[in-house]
């Protein structure tokens, strides 16, 4: 894919984890291989600890790979020299979950919003305070807010506030790590409302990380559903809503509460814990929770395969 | 949002008006007080308070508010000296190790714990019998066993921040990393540095007074507030204002410092000016 803004190939992050004398790993993101094409919002799913925002983390370089390559327009991040590596930080930026802990209590807004400015432009003091406190403005804030300090504004104000740092260095790509989870549902959707048309405005790329399935629905192009680690699907939007393939995108999906409905029709209750990510999993690593899983199942090596244009599924079943 | 002064409480002023007075000591003694601390007058020695000399005399009947004032001088910049050089040493230290961690932080730690172990009063008789006892020497033997500490603290403080998203952020945002070490997490490791460091200039304060009661402090002529202590032990019974006056002035003045880093702290945090 040419347009591809930021492309994976089989990406590993793993932690090395001291126990004993054998030195183990736990494995977060166990190869995963994906693209974000430009003006796309890509959806992240799956559940907690399965490595969502540990992938997002090492998009915006904040952790190594182990294995595997990120490409940033078709160029691997790790061979970007100086220049290219300076033009990677500027674009890719990140929205982070907890608002209240993104923001240095010690500084004022004006300062936080401020900050991607520090090195990596040329502009006066003036310029860059002015372009601040336009960014401060166009995610809606009063413009007197730049003088306060972050514990003096809501939960929404300073997710708010944190979307106008990302903002701040125009950059093409943003990784919303659960950037509204930790919100109340009425401002949600503000927030929601704001990263869209801000999409629209500044032509963003989003990849959007999230365990709130109806949010994923309302925001984004593409999903990428991810358990232990792997992508087991990844397809449009409507292929993942209107027809799951793989049995965990159904137990999500069948998961997800609708209005006016005591009791969800067909919901499919998974038994069975997740495997520990410090473990090597030979075969399927949904083997021991799947409702449709056979002997066969625990010993094939499953990968990603295209059941239809632009949908893939990782189940040798299908 | 209406925006409250911060509040200045009557302890804090209570604080600021003692330190103004003793740093007026420090700076122009003579404005206290017509006498000479040291001159020698025996005819007039272990006098009780008078209208002449409002504290007495000592024992060799020199006044004893002059030696107060004119005394204030080297126990303040033993307290300030000892906090100045433990900071400078102890806080990049800790930040360094807090933040790199691994090896780094090992060696550096194992180093400051060596430190720690030596005992003070050995380190201070060794530098006692190599250097003539001076503030300076006094400086450097408090400061070798404290600064440690600092150290310590702030590593402590630099493993929690580092995680903060805010930190993080930072990095995304391309900050250098000297900046984040000296700026973003020592800005927010401020409140512990600013209690340590007060806490520190009123402990060597005490520290340099049980030095120089146990012999090893400034010598004499020269009027320090502790060895002021060791001396008048000797004369409780002749004139007790003689004991009296280092030991309130010395509590009077390590109070006030205390007080004072409380009020700083609570002034350094954006959260608490409201």
């Amino acid at each position: 894919m040419n347009n591809s803004v930021i492309e994976l190939k089989n990406v590993k992050v793993y932690f090395p984890q001291n126990t004993g004398f054998k030195k183990t790993y736990l494995r977060a993101v166990d190869g995963i291989t994906f693209s974000v094409n430009k003006g796309e919002t890509v959806g992240l799913v799956g559940e907690s600890g399965c490595g969502k925002s540990t992938l997002g983390k090492a998009v915006v370089g904040l952790l190594n790979t182990k294995d595997g390559e990120i490409f940033y327009h078709g160029k691997n991040i790790n061979s970007l020299k100086k220049q290219g590596k300076n033009d990677y930080r500027k674009n890719v930026q990140m929205v982070f979950q907890d608002p209240a802990a993104s923001l240095n209590p010690r500084l004022k807004i004006i300062d936080i919003v401020m900050e991607p400015l520090l090195n990596n432009v040329k502009m006066s003091k003036q310029e860059k305070r002015e372009l601040a406190i336009k960014m401060i403005e166009t995610v809606g804030l009063p413009a007197d807010a730049a003088e306060r300090y972050p514990h003096e504004f809501s939960g929404g104000q300073q997710q708010r506030i944190g979307i106008a740092r990302s903002l701040v260095l125009s950059p093409e790509f943003i990784v919303c790590d659960e950037a509204v989870s930790a919100l109340d549902v009425s401002v949600q959707a503000q927030i929601l409302n704001l990263l869209k048309e801000l999409k629209n405005k500044y032509s963003l790329t989003y990849l959007f990380i999230s365990h709130n399935l109806s949010v994923v629905k309302h925001m984004c192009d593409r999903i990428v559903v991810m358990y232990l680690g792997r992508a087991v699907e990844i397809g449009t939007s409507e292929q993942i809503f209107e027809n799951p393939l793989h049995p965990y995108t159904k137990a999500l999906i069948s998961a997800i509460p609708i209005a006016g409905k005591k009791e969800r029709e067909n919901r499919i209750v998974l038994t069975g814990d997740l495997p520990s990510p410090a473990d090597e999993i030979k075969g399927c690593p949904f083997y021991n929770r799947c409702f449709n899983c056979d002997e066969k199942c625990g010993d094939s090596i499953c990968e990603l395969k295209e059941v239809e244009e632009g949908h893939f599924v990782s189940c040798i079943k299908i | 949002m209406l925006k409250k002064k911060s509040k200045i409480n009557f302890v804090t002023i209570f604080a600021l008006i003692i330190l103004a007075v003793v740093i007026l000591m420090v700076i122009f003694p003579s404005l206290f007080t017509s006498y000479d601390p040291l001159e020698v007058n025996m005819e007039k020695k272990l006098l009780n308070p008078c209208s002449e000399h409002i504290l007495g005399t000592d024992e060799y009947g020199r006044d004893i508010f002059c030696r107060i004032v004119y005394g204030a001088r080297s126990s303040v910049s033993v307290g300030l000296g000892t906090a100045l050089l433990s900071a400078l040493l102890g806080v990049p230290l800790g930040l360094i190790a807090g933040y790199y961690g691994g090896v780094i932080d090992n060696i550096i730690m194992r180093i400051m714990d060596a430190f720690q172990s030596f005992p003070s009063i050995l380190l201070a008789i060794l530098l006692s019998t190599i250097f003539e006892t001076s503030v300076f020497s006094l400086i450097l033997t408090i400061s070798a066993v404290s600064f440690p500490r600092f150290a310590k603290l702030v590593r402590g403080n630099v493993l929690t921040i580092k995680k903060q998203d805010y930190v993080l952020a930072a990095k995304v945002a391309g900050v250098s990393k000297p900046y984040i070490l000296f700026n973003t997490i020592l800005r927010n490791c401020m409140s512990v540095v600013v209690v340590q460091f007060s806490m520190l200039t009123a402990t060597a304060i005490l520290i340099e007074a049980g030095m120089s009661f146990l012999g090893l402090g400034l010598k004499p002529p020269a009027p320090a507030w502790g060895s002021m202590l060791f001396y008048a032990n000797k004369y409780i019974n002749s004139n007790i204002s003689y004991i009296l006056s280092p030991t309130f002035t010395i509590f009077l003045v390590v109070l006030s410092i205390n007080l004072l880093g409380d009020a700083l702290r609570d002034l350094l945090d954006p959260k608490k000016k409201n």
